[in-house]
Order: C-alpha cells, then sequence, then structure tokens
C-alpha cells in the first residue's frame, strides 16, 4: 500500500457473502491495474456471515499484498459493517470519509470484469464533461454485456418504469457502476435515505434535479449469479420506492422560480408589444389643421419641415414622384441643398417626415405607372398586388400606388398633397382625412379639366 | 497544458480579429451600406440603405460601437471583431458539452480562429459573425438546458432571439434547438408551471428580444399591424433576391456545397500604391473537405449513443446549410460563415471520437492538428485582411482567386 499518495478516486465496493467472487474480482483488478492515477478500492462488508466476512477479508488482504509487490500506487482497504443495512446503505458508509476527486461504486460480485472498472476510471478528469459517469450494459458501441433473459428484461422493465416515473433520461439507472465528481457527491449525502437497491435512483433524481451533466459509458458485464433481489417482493418494493422517490422529489423551489421566471416573461412580451404601440404612437407627429398652397411640389419638404411632422402617412394625388435615379447611400443633406420634385420624396424618407407613402394617380395614368411598377418588379423591387392597388418598398418605406377610387382606408389624419391639375383639391379633402395639406398647379386646373 | 493551449486559441483567435482592425480606410467592401443604416436606422428607424428585408439588430449594435467609439472605421468593425472572438470562445464550450474531450475543443476552437472566410467576416460588418455567435450562444445554453431548464433555456432563448433578430436563416435551427430543450424539459416534468417557464423562455422572451429590436423603427410612426406587414413582404423579399442583384464576384461560388468540397476564393482587389493588395474570400480548403462526412459520422454517433445534444448541434448545421444547399440560384460565399462554427465543432467532435476508435491514438494529437490550424491561419492573415501577400503560396491563391477592384 502507497499511504503517502492520495488517490484519485475511491471506488466502494459493498459486499454480502460473496465466496469465492470477491477474491477473483479483486485479483483481476490487481492484475489489469494501471500505473496511474492512484485509486483506492474500498471494499464495505454488509454484515456478512463470520466466515464470509473472513474470506473478504483475506481477499482483501491478499490483493493488497499483491498490489504492494508491483508497486502499484493504488489501495485496497476494507470497512465492516457489524449488521447487514442494505446495498446502499453500505455504499453511503463507505462514501462518507472517502477521499479523492472522484467517488463511486462497483458491485463486488465481479459481474463488471475488472479491466471495465479501470477503463470507467479511466475516463474521469478535471475536464471530463460530465459529474457522473454511468456504466450501461448495453451492446450499441460493440460492448458485450452477457445478461440472462430474465435479468435483462427485469432490468428493461426497471428502467423503463424509472424513466416513466422519474425521466431521468438514462439507459441503465441500475448498473452497478458508477462514479461521481467528489464535489458534487459530498453535499448529497445528507440528503440521501436509502438503504437497499435504490440509492442509484435516489441519487441520479438529485444530481438530475441540480443540474449535474450526466455522461454513460457503455461497459462488459457478465452475471456473475447468485442474485440477492428477493422475486416478485423486491421488484414490488423497488416500485413503490420509485412512485414515493416521485412524490418527494423536491422542486418546489424551482417550480416556483420557473412560475415566476414565466410570469416576468409574459409581462416582458406584453409591455414590448404595449411599448412598440407607445412608441409607434408618440413618432407620429401631427400639426394643426391646415391647408397650403404651393409653388411646386417640392416646397412640401419645406412645409413640413416647419410645422415639424413626423413619421406620418403621406398622400400623393400626382402621376410619378419619384422620377430621379440616386445612388443607394445618398446622403440627405446632399438631397436637401438640392431638392428637386424628382426627389424630395426621397429626402422626406431619409428625415423621417414620411413612414409610409400612399400614391394616388389618376385613371388616365394608371396604365403606364403600373407599367412602370411592373417593369420594377421584374428588375429586382418588391411590387406585390393589394386588390386593385400595387405596393412595393422604396428607400424602405412601403408605398401603395392607386387609383382615386381604389384609396384604402385611411385609420389616421395624412400629409396630403394634390396636384390640383389632375385632380379636384375639395373632392380629395372630402375624402381623406388629414391636418396638412399642400395644393400646387392650382391654377391652371380649370384648364385642365 | 489544455489550459494553456485553449488560452493560445482564443489569444490568437483575438490577435487575428484585431490586430490593425482600423488600418483599412473606410468604407471597405459593404460598410458603404451597412454604416450609413446604423445612422439611419437609431435616427429614423430607417432600414436603409442596406437590405431592408434583414432584421435590424446588427444597426443597433454598430450604432452602439460608434457611438462609443465615434464615427471611426474600428467602431464600424469592433463588434464583429468581438463577436468573432466570442464565436471561438463558444465553440470550445460547446465541443465540451459534446462530451468530446479538452483537445477536440481546443481543436474546434483553432479551426475556427483561424478559418480565413471567419477571420475576414469578423474584420468587417456583415451580419454573419452576430448572427452565427447568437446561435452559438443559444446551442451552448441549449445543450445546458437539457440536462437543466432552469435558467439555462432562458439563455437560449435570449441567444435565439438575437439570432432571429440578425438573421431569419438560423430560424430552422433555432424551432430545433428550442423544441429539443422543451421536449427533454417536459419529459422531465409535464406541469403547468414547467409548460409555462418553457413557453416563456423559449417563445416570449425571443418574441421580445426581436421586437426590442425593432424599437427604433416603432418610434418612427410604425405599429404592429405595420411590423406584421413588414415581416411579409421582408419574407416575400427574401425569397425574390437574385443572381443580379449583387456583384458577381460573390456569387463566384456557384452553390453552397463547393464550400466544403472544392477550394474557394475570391474577392476584391483594395485601391492604392505599390504591390497589389487584396481582400480574398477563402475557404479553409483542404480542410473543409471534412466537414460534410464528419456530420455524417456525428449524426451516426448520435443516433447510435441516443446522444440529444450530438444531434441538436448536427441538426442545427445541416437544416441551416440545407437551405443553402436548396436555393436554385448561386450564392454569396459569405453567407458561408454562418455555418462555419458548427462545421468546425463537428469536425473536432467526429476527430475525437475516430481517434478513440483508434488504440495507439493519443487526444494531444487534436492538438497538434489545432497548433497546425493556427499556423496556416498566421500564414494566411495577410490575404484576407488587406495586407501585402508574400511568398509563392500567397502569389498563387491571388492568381487563383476571382478577383473584382474595390467597390
Amino acid at each position: 500500500m502507497t499511504e503517502a499518495v492520495l488517490p484519485h478516486a475511491t471506488v466502494v465496493i459493498p459486499v454480502l457473502d460473496e465466496g469465492e467472487r470477491l477474491r477473483r474480482f479483486l485479483e483481476g483488478l490487481v492484475a489489469s491495474a494501471p500505473v496511474v492515477p492512484p485509486v483506492r478500492l474500498h471494499v464495505v462488508d454488509d454484515g456478512s456471515s463470520p466466515g464470509e466476512a473472513a474470506r473478504h477479508a483475506a481477499a482483501v488482504e491478499e490483493a493488497s499484498r499483491a498490489l504492494a509487490a508491483r508497486g502499484l500506487p493504488h489501495q485496497v482497504t476494507l470497512q465492516r459493517l457489524p449488521e447487514n443495512e442494505g446495498k446502499g446503505a453500505a455504499i453511503r458508509a463507505g462514501w462518507r470519509e472517502a477521499p479523492g476527486d472522484w467517488i463511486g461504486f462497483a458491485d463486488g460480485d465481479g459481474s463488471l470484469p475488472p479491466q471495465e472498472l479501470w477503463r470507467l476510471l479511466g475516463a474521469l478528469g478535471e475536464d471530463a464533461p460530465f459529474d457522473a459517469l454511468l456504466g450501461t450494459r448495453s451492446s450499441r458501441s460493440g460492448r458485450r454485456p452477457r445478461r440472462s433473459f430474465l435479468r435483462a428484461l427485469q432490468g428493461r422493465l426497471f428502467a423503463s418504469a424509472v424513466e416513466r416515473l422519474l425521466a431521468l433520461g438514462i439507459r441503465d439507472p441500475q448498473c452497478g457502476a458508477k462514479m461521481f465528481r467528489a464535489a458534487v457527491l459530498r453535499p448529497l449525502l445528507p440528503a440521501l435515505t436509502h438503504r437497499r437497491w435504490l440509492l442509484d435512483v435516489e441519487l441520479l433524481v438529485a444530481l438530475r434535479d441540480r443540474g449535474a451533466r450526466l455522461g454513460e459509458l457503455e461497459v462488459d458485464w457478465a452475471d456473475s449469479g447468485g442474485s440477492a433481489v428477493v422475486p416478485l417482493l423486491d421488484p414490488l418494493r423497488m416500485l413503490a420506492g420509485l412512485v414515493a422517490l416521485r412524490r418527494a422529489r423536491p422542486r418546489r423551489e424551482t417550480r416556483r422560480a420557473e412560475v415566476a421566471a414565466a410570469a416576468l416573461l409574459g409581462l416582458l412580451l406584453a409591455s414590448t408589444l404595449a411599448g412598440a404601440s407607445v412608441l409607434g404612437a408618440a413618432g407620429r407627429h401631427h400639426a394643426p389643421r391646415r391647408g397650403y398652397v404651393l409653388a411646386r411640389p417640392s416646397d412640401a419638404y419645406a412645409l413640413w419641415s416647419s410645422v415639424d411632422v413626423a413619421g406620418r402617412v403621406l398622400v400623393t394625388f400626382d402621376r410619378r414622384l419619384f422620377t430621379e435615379q440616386l445612388p443607394l447611400d445618398h446622403p440627405l443633406a446632399q438631397l436637401e441643398a438640392r431638392l428637386t420634385d424628382g426627389n424630395f420624396l426621397y429626402a422626406a424618407i431619409l428625415s423621417g417626415r414620411v413612414r409610409e407613402i400612399v400614391q394616388v394617380v389618376p385613371d388616365e395614368g394608371w396604365p403606364e405607372v403600373r407599367a412602370a411598377l411592373e417593369r420594377r418588379g421584374a428588375a429586382s423591387a418588391l411590387v406585390t398586388q393589394d386588390g386593385p392597388r400595387l405596393r412595393t418598398i422604396v428607400r424602405s418605406v412601403p408605398v401603395t400606388v392607386a387609383r382615386l377610387r381604389d384609396l384604402p382606408p385611411l385609420a389616421e389624419p395624412a400629409l396630403v398633397l394634390v396636384n390640383a391639375r389632375l385632380f379636384d383639391p375639395e373632392r380629395v379633402l372630402a375624402t381623406v382625412p388629414w391636418d396638412v395639406a399642400a395644393v400646387y398647379e392650382r391654377e391652371p386646373q380649370a384648364e385642365a379639366r | 497544458m489544455r489550459r494553456a493551449a485553449t488560452a493560445i486559441v482564443i489569444l490568437v483567435a483575438a490577435a487575428l480579429r484585431l490586430w490593425g482592425l482600423g488600418d483599412l480606410p473606410a468604407p471597405l467592401w459593404d460598410e458603404w451600406l451597412h454604416v450609413p443604416t446604423a445612422h439611419n436606422y437609431l435616427r429614423f428607424g430607417l432600414l436603409y440603405p442596406d437590405d431592408w428585408w434583414h432584421p435590424p439588430l446588427r444597426h443597433l449594435i454598430r450604432a452602439a460601437s460608434i457611438a462609443l467609439l465615434g464615427d471611426t472605421p474600428v467602431a464600424y468593425r469592433l463588434p464583429n471583431a468581438l463577436l468573432g472572438t466570442l464565436a471561438v470562445v463558444l465553440v470550445i464550450l460547446v465541443v465540451r458539452r459534446l462530451g468530446a474531450g479538452p483537445w477536440a475543443a481546443v481543436a474546434a476552437g483553432a479551426l475556427l480562429a483561424a478559418d480565413p472566410l471567419h477571420v475576414l467576416l469578423s474584420r468587417t460588418t456583415p451580419e454573419e459573425i452576430a448572427a452565427g455567435t447568437a446561435l452559438l450562444a443559444a446551442l451552448w445554453c441549449g445543450l445546458r438546458a437539457l440536462d437543466r431548464p432552469f435558467p439555462d433555456a432562458m439563455g437560449a432563448g435570449l441567444a435565439l432571439g438575437a439570432a432571429m433578430a440578425t438573421k431569419w436563416y438560423y430560424a430552422p435551427a433555432a424551432v430545433v434547438i428550442s423544441g429539443a430543450v422543451a421536449w427533454r424539459g417536459l419529459r422531465r416534468e409535464g406541469s403547468l408551471g414547467r409548460v409555462a417557464y418553457l413557453a416563456g423562455a423559449l417563445l416570449a422572451l425571443p418574441i421580445a428580444v426581436y421586437l426590442l429590436s425593432y424599437l427604433p423603427w416603432f418610434a418612427a410612426g410604425h405599429d404592429l399591424a405595420e411590423f406584421a406587414r413588414l415581416q411579409i413582404d421582408s419574407a416575400r423579399m427574401v425569397r425574390l433576391v437574385r443572381e443580379d442583384m449583387g456583384s458577381p464576384v460573390f456569387f463566384a461560388s456557384k452553390a453552397a456545397l463547393d464550400w466544403f468540397t472544392r477550394p474557394v476564393a475570391l474577392g476584391i482587389r483594395l485601391p492604392g500604391p505599390g504591390a497589389p493588395r487584396h481582400l480574398l474570400f477563402l475557404t479553409a480548403f483542404p480542410a473543409t473537405i471534412l466537414v460534410l462526412p464528419a456530420t455524417a459520422a456525428v449524426a451516426w454517433s448520435a443516433w447510435r449513443h441516443r446522444s440529444l445534444a450530438r444531434a441538436l448541434v448536427a441538426s442545427a448545421f445541416a437544416l441551416t446549410f440545407g437551405q443553402f444547399l436548396l436555393l436554385r440560384r448561386p450564392i454569396y460565399v459569405y453567407s458561408a460563415g454562418s455555418v462555419l462554427p458548427l462545421a468546425w465543432i463537428l469536425v473536432a467532435v467526429a476527430a475525437a471520437d475516430l481517434l478513440a476508435l483508434l488504440p495507439r491514438a493519443r487526444p494531444w494529437a487534436l492538438g497538434v492538428a489545432a497548433a497546425a490550424a493556427l499556423a496556416a491561419g498566421i500564414g494566411l492573415f495577410p490575404l484576407v485582411s488587406g495586407g501585402r501577400p508574400w511568398g509563392r503560396v500567397h502569389d498563387a491563391i491571388v492568381a487563383h482567386a476571382s478577383v473584382l477592384p474595390a467597390f
């Protein structure tokens, strides 16, 4: 035994009247032991009969000597419980003072091949992406678990019951080889109560509820026979234990926190929706209702600036107003310095005065405007049909184009801009809700008609 | 050793993304669209002159950077540089969460840290970096939430909202991550409280984040009905985007499959005196040819081991990349930036799995691969950062690249 080296891991091996199986298991462990890291194999005799206890002690002594002879840093120790308390109680007794970064257990009947225990231990490390590594008797990754049909069936039924009742997401909760990160396990030990078969499940539930990461490792397995499980009675006890575990699952705090979080998140969404609506309404700057006569359409930009409207729907009554082609990144300051009838709407958009445009065209101009929009749609822009109207996006602002009879209903007063040569301002202003209305080309309208 | 290697990977990632960030004058590449849009969006809620049909969180991030650091090239580019570095950290965390081991995490981090396309995108202003990093954060929180829904599902929801508020093409991945977290969480406990919590974390929170990213747009006078209409118009416009709407050089990659099957090198020649300098969009060929087999291997391992975590990563990649494959038009090469983090995670995980099958292999072999990746990334740095090319390898890459003058 090498006392000076602190073990990296402690494996508790609970035994009860194992006969020769413990000796064979320990022999195998010693024979296949790697040099590092140091491991403490801690045999806990769960109140075996005196004869069996002596055999266990001899097996431990023999293994300890063999390790020392090979110069390996591992330790084999023995703890004897005066009375049989159950497998779970024996494991917990062994864990109580167990040193090491990792603590776990392995069945002492040798069903787990010794080299498999070393493989399990080899997967542990400070950087391991799990807080518990659980052996799994599965042949999916090429391992060779050998189990009798009845035991395999029993294990499968038990695993299904555990999953159904506790939803742990573990394939083989009863496998007799598990290792736990000591820093995670130690705080849980005082709360563990199960003394018999359900300790594993009780512990896994506690780990899951605390967000521990559970890893699984497929292992070989060979049933050693001589199970201590009493048929029918023990499965029923275990089922009752599972139901009790489900009922006792200490989740109240998490549940309260989740309900509180749900309420807060709902409130967040509701207030975001409400805030968006309030913000939208606040972003629309209206002006006292008044009509203006302009010399030319581009004067509207100065008008809207002077009455300080913003975020508005603009309804224009003309043929085409976006006639000037400008580069995408044309700056607002340059536009404002050189406003024309073909570009002033760009300035109105870029300055935030206008958020949406409805362009009403005279019936006789509709085919030409429609054709122009269809060409635009064929090139690259989004042009959609909205009933008898066409919609497109200009400089990220929606523009609806329609004839007067197809004018969409407006939910708010609009900025109105009328070419009096093409439309009767009185009729237009009676049709559309407005607060700032401007008319241009007023004088020649009679001629136009 | 592994900690030192991880630190080196993160430091190299930061150096490749931050070194000389403001050296090239603005506007560089698409900065002529991205920067004015940040100004316009914050001031007037205008999604212009950048593409109005993409969600606007990136404009807010850039506007915040400009507000903090002034109207300088560094301010334009710093958000992507920092988020690109954060992506490397998240890749390391995700791989560790997948149980592939610390050396696999180092390798995945190194592959992304040194990926020439990711480096270039992190040093300029496209939204692929912010969106990809947000998705990685969602993935990491989602993997944690598989074990512990509270509070990690909220982290996943927050990051998913941010990802969706930056680019829509993560929608399928977002559905898969949310679905997996919800499914696992409800399997554990189907109480009404849990249902409400998961709905709040995975639905209400992302929607709220998405809406919040539109606050300047709402402040421009828009209401919720107009918001709904904008979303519909945006969806229509995304389907309309065509080859002739962008610069042909970026469409030189004819299909997304090219990214992971052959070398792709295209880009722009920068103006200026002396030897020509370039901004080259390079894929990390030949390492890229490992991505698709690695995806299949991780998907297989996820099925074999019933690993929801691995299935989540493989499907997030497959669904995002699958959308690009299904496009019936050539595709911008920089869209590859959106899947690179997931791709390198899959490669590292598959490599770690492969090494575990080889009896004599050592996990630190992945560390050697990581070192090689970092060396290659450092060697290619001048080509992706507008530096002067040096050596025959650089000349050969430039000679074979499709290059246009700067625009």
